[in-house]
């Protein structure tokens, strides 16, 4: 099953992507970035340039000082130039030495080259910067659209601080790579392909010393490259559990705290935290062998050609000015080299991650949004459940032919033992999970032929777990209706009870409320998420549970907003609090999934069975 | 840069060892990466410009040999300087782990998910950074410096000192652009723990986004929070560029007046060509963690401001640590006394005001009262999730403040309203807090919750994992294993905050009877919106807006006007609703 990549994490490196998809997929983020690119590539042009040219000064300076050639540049048109002007300044300073005064020169035109190289690779670093940030902010996007779309039964594998290690370091290997470490290389390349040219052109025996050495590196970095990947990976997946670990840890601090349990939870950290060092380091490990070779092959450079390169200067063939440059192109050439074993770090994070990335991508929501399927007309209401076959596990169906039909503008009440399946009903019409078989059929319509968002609009729920957000009690109101204007929601609060509490909190109804809503009573976050679904305006309504931890005195008082609430449209309530659905215009008695009664209280009154008794428990109760 | 050596002095004492080593092997380095260009340089003066091809093949061996040293130098300082980095790191990690499990509630109540996920994931990474890379580059960098300087002494005093001009300039573009950079590292940091923290609420609360419709929002808002960080972050990537590439230009500059000198100390002959061809390749070899200097830079100044953050995790108060001199709670009898005691959140108004109550051992008292009167918060106070503001909560003879903590929350169970249950197996759930527990007593416990049957009727029973928060469970299973969790540890205290909100009344009632069973001869306190918790009660208490309005037996407060007379009408109202049928009222008494 592709679904549950958290069963794909405990197994090592089974998400199945070949390296050349892995670029493609990065590399297509960067792509609306071309103009960028092309102004980073002339960028790098004429930074490989610049630097490539300060060895050919050393060399033309020591050749001048030890005596090696007469002129120079030796080149016509530049001595000239260098003369003409050395003339015009020892005219000056008469007492000025030549050779100075051209080291002079020289140094001058370093100058100029490495302050280009500086504006070129400052502007370079930003640009590229620049472009890493923005072509990973829109994966980001991207994923976190996705996760939007994702179903409940990813979410109820996925643990948050699993899925954030997504959208956060994975997203954030992929940045390093796309904004940093890719154009440094291609731009470390392309100074070794200039730096190539050049000291061919001093001398082409000599040349050969430094390319020979490079297939060899090349193969170092294949094989470190294969063993890093599955350690990389690894650390990867052990992050990912961590990330798990604490912000659960953080959420359930409150149970950990009064049961004593802190001591227990560190000891299970502190193994998760041991393994992933081990991790790391086990990974780093391969770098720290790979970088060193690699640093190693420049030496060897050095050595070969001073060996070489000694021999050539003794056989007169070569200057030792040339020998030098050779020295100093021979740092340049491995620089890149040395930064390799960097790069491939970055690289084989950068994959693994894009590899994680990718694949919760490409994790189908058993729920499609069909957004290019045609729009849900303005509906009526009725809800029609046609054998619907439903299982959250594979094997364990909860309901094998559930069929119901609720009218338009109709009051349905689910009652039952828990556990019975109520909020599973919920979780299927309001598009939670997919059922497997059967047709759900609005006004006749059948759902699945329908885009999603189209239905979505139509429909809103309070869920059993509802959720406060750490924001403002308007923002959370707004989650009802992000267009309700103020009076609409001192409204709503009024009809909940709520006006004067909120008016004389500490900013009105601009009080942060903290953390899932901590900052208010348990009842009184139910009363605001009760107000929040009178201002949406849907067509089906769904309350579960909506008004359990609400007291008696406030539940008599909601009770006129919802009989307001529930005027006009299809609503499905559930409720342990019989008194809750007593008007409803059809009850439903689910038991086992199956509705083993439907009728109106009356009638299921008089019929003394399920209902009666779960009646008379209530009444036994209530005795005081 | 205080903040991060302060942090991190004691963590490199406690691995010394591989600190040790990482100090050696760099000598060790440096040393033959000093050596190396002597050697060339002596090759060229004393071989090559005398024409000696033997002496430049035994040379080449020497040199090769430099080599290998260095190779094997470097990779066990790589191997040390990764172990000292990540040991380290993972002891931060433990200690801010263990920090956040002995912090209290009132300091989650301005902590997100978000916020502390991004702390000890992200800023501890930007350590490992300062320990692995920066520590190692800076050291080696020092040492070859001062090698060099020695190397050539004894060739040309003036050019070994010109060396030692590097130092300062690079010091000081460091520390001058310190301040006004870390403000900007710190701000990206923050604002990347704020997108996290849309993030993490967004999923914890994924099913009432669905439940709304309102992914797009939600997305709208994602990526407002991500533009903000993109901003933030690109503001550093200026300071970044500059001090980056400006190093390498610097040291580019440096090495070529360096090198352009020695030519002319060449041409004047005060030094050899091989001396110049030594100082060149120690020129050049500096250079490369030279390069770095303005990167090792960037990576200080962000840490810096990393470990800012990490020490407001480190620093944050904990008003409740236990001090010296406070005893274990042992063997008590149960009786809680309340004395005059007052309470406010810390950013609110009074919630709680002049509560007195005593409560004997073995009472059963019901606590009562309207949505937001202040119920939970009394109960919270304790197993001193709080402090009080004024007064003070004392058990058997002792004020709470001057028990351990731990020795407190030992003798009580609180079922807290809402039911959190964690991604584990339904075993480990109910033996939360005490991890030995066999499964014979973990069926014991569910079987009190009326849990048990459910729980047998899975495939997987006792071993299934349930999914975070316990969204794999209906709403009133999840409700009683957070009771059985609470009853397995047979505390002499229990406290039930609402417990069977979402339970239907043929459990309900079970599980009062074994609620009853529970708190015999126990010390309870029970809340409820439902009635039937008050059937057993001995005393009934009830709260209005922070105050006692009323205490006392059912008998004593039945027909006395005020909120329990009213709460007894309604529910007797509701009653009558549904069953308006008189002959109905009259079976049901039969039945008992
Ligand atoms: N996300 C899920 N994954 C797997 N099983 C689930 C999931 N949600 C619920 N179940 C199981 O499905 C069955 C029906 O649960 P449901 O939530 O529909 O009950 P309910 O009637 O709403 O109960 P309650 O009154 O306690 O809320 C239960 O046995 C429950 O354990
Ligand atoms: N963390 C907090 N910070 C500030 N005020 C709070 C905080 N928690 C609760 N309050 C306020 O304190 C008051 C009492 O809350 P409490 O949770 O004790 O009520 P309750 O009696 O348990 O109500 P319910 O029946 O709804 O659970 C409420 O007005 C609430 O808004
Ligand atoms: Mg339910
Ligand atoms: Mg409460």
């Amino acid at each position: 099953m592709s679904h549950h990549d958290a069963d794909k994490e405990q197994k090592k490196g089974s998400f199945g992507y070949t390296d050349m998809q892995l670029y493609k997929f990065m590399f297509k983020y960067a792509l609306p970035y071309k103009r960028e690119l092309l102004i980073l590539l002339v960028y790098m042009v004429f930074f490989s340039i610049t630097t490539s040219i300060g060895p050919l000064l050393i060399k033309l300076a020591i050749d001048r000082v030890t005596d090696a050639s007469d002129t120079l540049f030796s080149n016509s048109f530049l001595d000239n130039l260098s003369d003409k002007s050395i003339n015009a300044i020892t005219s000056i300073f008469s007492s000025a030495n030549k050779v100075w005064l051209e080291l002079t020169i020289i140094a001058l035109l370093y100058f100029s080259f490495q302050l280009i190289t500086f504006i070129f690779s400052y502007k370079r670093t930003l640009l590229m910067a620049e472009v890493g940030l923005d072509a990973t902010n829109d994966l980001r996007i991207e994923v976190f659209s996705h996760i939007q779309e994702l179903d409940l039964s990813y979410h109820d594998k996925n643990e948050v601080g699993r899925i954030m290690s997504r959208v956060t370091s994975d997203v954030e290997a992929i940045r390093n790579f796309l904004g940093g470490q890719v154009v440094d290389n291609i731009a470390n390349l392309m100074t070794v392909v200039v730096v190539l040219i050049f000291i061919f052109m001093i001398d082409p025996i000599l040349a050969l010393v430094p390319l020979l050495l490079i297939p060899p590196i090349l193969v170092v970095g294949t094989v470190g490259r294969r063993y890093s990947r599955e350690r990389r990976k690894e650390t990867r997946r052990i992050n990912a559990m961590m990330m798990a670990n604490i912000a659960e840890s953080i959420a359930g601090i409150k149970v950990t705290k009064g049961l004593n349990r802190e001591a227990r939870n560190i000891d299970i950290f502190q193994e998760l935290n041991e393994e992933s060092a081990k991790a790391e380091i086990y990974a780093q490990d391969i770098t720290a062998f790979l970088f060193p070779i690699l640093l190693f092959s420049s030496a060897l450079g050095s050595v070969s050609l001073i060996l070489f390169g000694g021999l050539r200067v003794i056989d007169g063939a070569i200057s030792i000015g040339d020998l030098l440059a050779f020295l100093g192109y021979n740092a340049i050439l491995f620089r890149p080299v040395q930064r390799l074993g960097n790069f491939y770090q970055q690289l084989q994070a950068a994959l693994t991650g894009a590899e994680r990335v990718k694949s919760l991508l490409e994790t189908p929501t058993k729920v499609p949004w069909n957004e290019d399927n045609p729009s849900l007309p303005p509906i009526e209401g009725e809800v029609q459940f046609e054998k619907i076959f439903f299982e959250y596990e594979e094997g364990v169906p909860i309901y094998e032919d559930f069929n119901l039909l609720v009218p338009s503008g109709k009051t349905i009440a689910f009652v039952g033992l828990t556990g019975a399946g109520k909020t599973t009903i919920i979780n299927i019409l309001s598009r939670m999970y997919e059922f497997q078989e059967g047709n759900l059929r609005i006004d006749g319509h059948n759902l699945l032929d329908y885009s999603l968002p189209s239905f979505k609009n139509q429909i809103a729920a309070v869920p059993q777990d509802f959720f406060l957000f750490s924001k403002s009690v308007r923002e959370n109101l707004k989650m009802g209706n992000p267009e309700a204007t103020e009076e609409q929601m001192w409204f709503v609060l009024e009809q909940v009870g709520m006006k004067r509490f909120v008016e004389r909190m500490e900013n009105g109804i601009d009080t942060h409320i903290q953390e899932r809503g901590s900052r208010l009573s348990v009842g009184q976050r139910q009363l605001v998420v009760f107000a929040a679904v009178l201002l949406a305006d849907p067509k089906i309504l769904i309350l579960d549970e909506a008004t359990s931890s609400i007291d008696v005195f406030s539940e008599i008082k909601i009770q006129k907003a919802i009989k307001l609430l529930l005027k006009g449209r299809t609503s499905f309530i559930i409720a342990h609090r019989l008194s809750t659905i007593r008007n409803a215009d059809n009850i439903a008695v689910i038991d086992a999934g199956k509705i083993v009664e439907t009728g109106t209280h009356e009638e299921l009154f008089d019929k003394k069975g399920a209902y009666y008794n779960l009646v008379k428990s209530q009444i036994k109760l209530a005795e005081v | 840069m205080k903040p991060l050596f302060k942090m991190l002095i004691p963590y490199v004492k406690q691995h010394k060892l591989f600190f040790f080593f990482v100090n050696i092997f760099s000598i060790a380095i440096a040393l033959t990466q000093t050596l190396f260009p002597l050697q060339v340089g002596k090759l060229v003066d004393e071989v090559i410009e005398l024409d000696d091809k033997n002496g430049l093949y035994v040379g080449a061996i020497i040199l090769l040999g430099l080599a290998i040293m260095d190779l094997t130098f470097n990779i066990l300082q790589r191997l040390s300087a990764t172990r000292f980095g990540q040991r380290i790191i993972e002891s931060i990690r433990n200690d801010l782990y263990e920090t956040l499990q002995y912090q209290e509630m009132e300091f989650y109540a301005f902590e997100s998910v978000g916020q502390i996920m991004s702390r000890t994931i992200e800023e501890v990474m930007s350590l490992s950074d300062v320990l692995r890379w920066a520590y190692r580059i800076t050291l080696l960098l020092i040492w070859l410096v001062i090698g060099a300087v020695i190397a050539m002494w004894g060739v040309s005093p003036f050019m070994s000192l010109i060396f030692i001009i590097l130092v300062p300039i690079i010091l000081i573009i460091i520390t001058k652009t310190s301040k006004k950079n870390q403000e900007k590292f710190y701000h990206a940091r923050y604002v990347y723990g704020v997108a996290n923290e849309y993030l993490a609420e967004n999923l914890s609360g994924i099913k009432t986004v669905k439940s709304f419709g309102r992914e797009k929002e939600q997305i709208e808002g994602f990526t407002e929070k991500t533009i903000d960080y993109i901003d933030a972050t690109m503001r550093t990537m200026n300071v970044r560029a500059i001090l980056r590439e400006g190093m390498v230009f610097l040291i580019s500059m440096a090495i070529m007046g360096l090198l352009l000198l020695g030519g002319g100390l060449v041409f004047e002959e005060t030094i050899t060509v091989g001396e110049f061809v030594a100082f060149m390749i120690l020129v050049m070899q500096i250079s490369i963690p030279g390069r770095w200097v303005g990167f090792v830079g960037i990576i200080v100044q962000d840490a810096n401001a990393a470990a800012i953050r990490l020490n407001e995790l480190f620093n944050a108060p904990n008003p409740l640590a236990d001090e010296q001199g406070n005893v274990d709670l042992e063997d008590i009898d149960g009786s809680i006394t309340f004395d005059n005691l007052s309470f406010s959140y810390p950013n609110g108004t009074e919630v709680l005001t002049d509560i007195n109550i005593h409560i004997p051992a073995g009472q059963k008292v019901a606590l009562l009262g309207p949505n937001g009167a202040g119920k939970s918060t009394l109960i919270n106070l304790l197993p001193r999730l709080f402090d009080p503001t004024k007064g003070r909560i004392m058990i058997d003879d002792f004020d709470l403040r001057d028990l351990t903590l731990k020795s407190i929350r030992d003798n009580m169970g609180v079922v807290h309203q809402e039911s959190f249950l964690f991604s584990m197996t339904l075993h480990d759930n109910i033996a939360f807090s005490r991890p030995k527990a066999t499964r014979e007593e973990v069926i014991v416990a569910a079987k009190a919750a009326h849990i048990h049957d459910f729980i047998a009727s899975l495939e997987e029973e006792y071993d299934t994992i349930v999914g975070e928060r316990g969204v794999t469970l209906s709403g009133g299973q999840r409700q009683r294993i957070a009771i059985a969790r609470t009853l397995i540890k047979n505390p002499p205290i229990l406290i039930f905050d609402d417990s069977v909100s979402a339970v239907d009344p043929e459990t309900e009632g079970r599980i009062q009877e074994s609620l009853e069973c529970a708190s015999k001869e126990r010390t309870s306190i029970i809340i409820s919106q439902r009635p039937s918790s008050l059937q057993y009660v001995d005393r009934i208490i009830v709260i209005d807006e922070g105050k006692i309005v009323q205490d006392g037996s059912d008998k004593e407060l039945r027909g006395q006007k005020g909120i329990y007379q009213d709460f007894i009408d309604a529910v007797k109202n509701q009653i009558k609703y549904l069953s308006w049928d008189d002959s109905f009222e009259s079976e049901t008494k039969q039945a008992d």
